[in-house]
C-alpha cells in the first residue's frame, strides 16, 4: 500500500464516512454544456458513477404561448425552439397545420423545402461538429465549420432576410420564392463545400488523438436507445436504422435517393461518424433537388384567417437532432386548443444518465457534446 | 513499451499532418470582415428596421391605418390610431416597439397597401434606453424609395436597388 492510500485510509477511519464518492455540479454556467444545463454528477475519484440532468432553466412557455396565438402567428415562435435548425422547426409546424387543415402544397414549394431543409441539416451538423471539436480541444475545426456554416447562413439570408430565426415557411408553402440566381449560388456553395469535407476528415476523423479520445466512450446500447425513445443520430449511432425521411416519408423525400448511415457500437465515435456521413447524404439530396426543381408558385392559396377543423394531429419530421413532432388539438377556432412539441433533444438528453456512468469525468464533456443538445428546445 | 512509443509517435504524426493542412490557410485571404470599418453588402431581403413607405409623387404615407399589421403581429408591438374616413383615412400616430419585434415579416406580408417595409438595411439600432427603440411615425417615415415585397425593384425597373448604406440609419431619417 502506498503512502497516499495509507493516508486516505486513515482519513476515512477518522471521519467515519465514505471519501470515495461525491456529488459535483457541472453547470448551469459550464462552458461546455452548450447553454444553461445543470448536470449533477456523482464522482468516484475521476469516474462518473451517476448523472442527473436538471433542465428547465430556459423555459419560455412555448406551448402556452402557442395556445394564445393564431395559427400563422405561431410560426415565428417555432424558430426559437431549435435555433440552430429554425427552418426545420418551421417546416415541422407548418406540415402539422397543413395535414390538419388538408392544404396541398405546390410542387416547387415542396422541392424548395427539401433543399432548404437539407442545407439546414448541413448547417446544423456543421455547428455541432465545430462545437464538438471545441469540446475536445480542436479549435481549428470549430473555425472551419463556422466558416462554411456562415456561407449557408448567407444563402438563407438572401432568401428569408434572417440569419438565425428565419420564419420563412408558411402554412401552405413558403413565404416568398427564392431570389433570382439563388439556385446558382447553392450550386457554387456545394462546389466549395464538397472538397472541404475530406479536409475536416483529415483534421478530425484521421487524427489518432481524436480517435483515441472518443472511441469506446459513452456507449448507448440499442436496447437502451429504443427504450429511452431516442431518435436521430443518437439512435442511428447505436445501430438502429430509423430515419423518418425513409420510414415515414413526409414532403417528397420518397423521391430522393440517399442512404442512412448507422453506427455499430453506439459510442461517441459512432454518433460523430453518423453525423459526418449525413452531411454527405444531405449534399446528395440537395444536388438531386437542384436538378429536378420545377417552376411554379410557392404558396398555395390559403385563407387569410386560417381555421382548423375540429380534430387533432400528430405530425413528425426528422430534424437534424431527431424526431421533431408537433401535436395540435383544434377546436374549430383560429387558435389551437392544445399545442405540444415533442423535442428530440429533450428525449435524447434523458438518455444521458445511462451513457455517462463508468467513464471519466473528462469524457463527460465529449459524451454530452455527442448528444447534440440545444437547450432552447430542451426547455421550450 | 513499444506500443506506448508507437502511439506517442502516431499522436505526433497526426499533429504534424493537421499542421500541414492548416498551414495552407496562413496564405489565403481571410473570410472575416473588420466590422465597424468594413460593412457587408446586405441582400435586398435582409429584414431590418421598419419603414413606412410613401407614394413617390405626393410624398404621402401609403398607410391607411387599416390595423391589419397590428392584428397579425405575434409580439403585439405595433400600435396605431387612424383618423379620417374612407379614402382619406390616415394614421394619427403609429408606433412600433422594436424591443419586442421578432423580425418575422408577417406585418409586411399582410399589408394590403404595400405601406410598410423591412427591406431598409438599417440594422444598427443600438441605443442607451429602451424608449430609444420605440419608433414613431416621423422616424419611420420613408424619405424615398424602399424595396418592398410587392415591389422589390426600383420604380424605374432598372434592376435591384441596393438598400441605402447601413448606419445612415436613424439620424439621416430624422433630419
Ligand atoms: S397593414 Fe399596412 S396599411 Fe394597414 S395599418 Fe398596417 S401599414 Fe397601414
Ligand atoms: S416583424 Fe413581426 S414582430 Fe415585428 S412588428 Fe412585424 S409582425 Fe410584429
Amino acid at each position: 500500500m502506498t503512502t497516499v492510500n495509507l493516508h486516505l485510509q486513515q482519513v476515512k477511519e477518522q471521519t467515519a464516512e465514505s471519501m470515495e464518492e461525491m456529488w459535483v455540479n457541472m453547470g448551469p454556467q459550464h462552458p461546455s454544456t452548450h447553454g444553461v444545463l445543470r448536470l449533477l454528477i456523482k464522482l468516484d475519484g475521476e469516474v462518473v458513477r451517476e448523472c442527473i440532468p436538471y433542465m428547465g432553466y430556459m423555459h419560455r412557455c412555448h406551448e402556452k404561448i402557442g395556445e394564445n396565438r393564431a395559427y400563422v402567428q405561431i410560426i415565428p415562435y417555432t424558430d426559437r425552439l431549435d435555433y440552430l435548425a429554425s427552418m426545420y422547426n418551421n417546416w415541422a409546424y407548418c406540415l402539422a397545420c397543413e395535414r390538419l387543415m388538408g392544404i396541398p402544397i405546390p410542387e416547387r414549394a415542396e422541392y424548395l423545402r427539401v433543399l432548404i431543409g437539407e442545407l439546414q441539416r448541413i448547417a446544423s451538423h456543421l455547428i455541432w461538429l465545430g462545437t464538438f471539436g471545441l469540446d475536445l480541444g480542436n479549435f481549428t475545426l470549430f473555425m472551419w465549420c463556422f466558416r462554411e456554416r456562415e456561407m449557408i447562413l448567407d444563402l438563407f439570408e438572401a432568401v428569408s432576410g434572417q440569419r438565425l430565426n428565419y420564419s420563412f415557411m408558411r402554412i401552405g408553402g413558403l413565404a416568398l420564392d427564392v431570389p433570382e440566381g439563388w439556385l446558382g449560388d447553392v450550386k457554387a456553395f456545394l462546389q466549395w463545400f464538397k472538397p472541404r469535407l475530406p479536409e475536416y476528415d483529415r483534421l478530425s476523423t484521421d487524427n489518432i488523438i481524436w480517435q483515441k479520445r472518443i472511441q469506446g466512450v459513452g456507449i448507448l446500447t440499442p436496447e437502451d436507445a429504443v427504450s429511452y425513445a431516442c431518435s436521430g443520430p443518437v439512435l442511428r449511432g447505436s445501430g438502429i436504422r430509423w430515419d423518418l425521411r425513409k420510414n415515414d416519408p413526409y414532403g417528397i423525400y420518397d423521391r430522393f435517393e440517399f442512404d442512412i448511415p448507422v453506427g455499430t457500437s453506439g459510442d461517441v465515435w459512432d454518433r460523430f461518424w453518423v453525423r459526418r456521413q449525413e452531411m454527405d447524404q444531405s449534399v446528395r439530396i440537395v444536388e438531386q433537388a437542384l436538378t429536378e426543381i420545377p417552376p411554379g408558385p410557392v404558396l398555395a392559396p390559403v385563407a387569410k384567417k386560417l381555421r382548423a377543423p375540429v380534430g387533432d394531429i400528430y405530425s413528425r419530421v426528422e430534424s437534424p437532432r431527431g424526431e421533431l413532432g408537433d401535436y395540435i388539438v383544434a377546436d374549430g377556432s383560429e387558435k389551437p386548443y392544445r399545442y405540444k412539441v415533442r423535442a428530440p433533444t429533450f428525449v435524447n438528453l434523458s438518455a444521458l444518465p445511462v451513457m455517462l456512468p463508468g467513464y471519466l469525468v473528462a469524457d463527460a464533456v465529449a459524451v454530452l457534446g455527442s448528444v447534440d443538445i440545444v437547450l432552447c428546445e430542451v426547455d421550450r | 513499451m513499444w506500443r506506448y512509443l508507437r502511439e506517442l509517435w502516431g499522436g505526433f504524426w497526426s499533429i504534424i499532418l493537421s499542421m500541414q493542412i492548416t498551414l495552407r490557410y496562413l496564405f489565403t485571404r481571410a473570410v472575416t470582415v473588420q466590422y465597424p470599418e468594413e460593412k457587408r453588402q446586405l441582400p435586398v431581403r435582409a429584414l431590418t428596421r421598419h419603414v413606412l413607405t410613401i407614394d413617390l409623387d405626393s410624398k404621402e404615407l401609403k398607410c391607411t391605418a387599416c390595423d391589419m399589421c397590428a392584428r397579425i403581429c405575434p409580439a403585439n408591438c405595433i400600435h396605431l390610431e387612424g383618423e379620417g374616413k374612407g379614402k382619406a383615412r390616415r394614421p394619427k400616430w403609429f408606433v412600433i416597439d422594436h424591443n419586442l419585434c421578432m423580425y418575422c415579416n408577417l406585418c409586411v406580408e399582410v399589408c394590403p397597401f404595400d405601406a410598410i417595409s423591412m427591406y431598409t438595411g438599417m440594422y444598427e439600432l443600438g441605443g442607451f434606453s429602451r424608449t430609444s427603440l420605440v419608433y414613431d411615425m416621423e422616424t419611420m417615415h420613408a424619405d424615398g424609395f424602399y424595396p418592398t415585397i410587392m415591389s422589390p425593384r426600383s420604380p424605374a425597373g432598372a434592376g435591384v436597388k441596393a438598400p441605402p448604406p447601413a448606419g445612415a440609419g436613424k439620424q439621416a431619417r430624422k433630419a
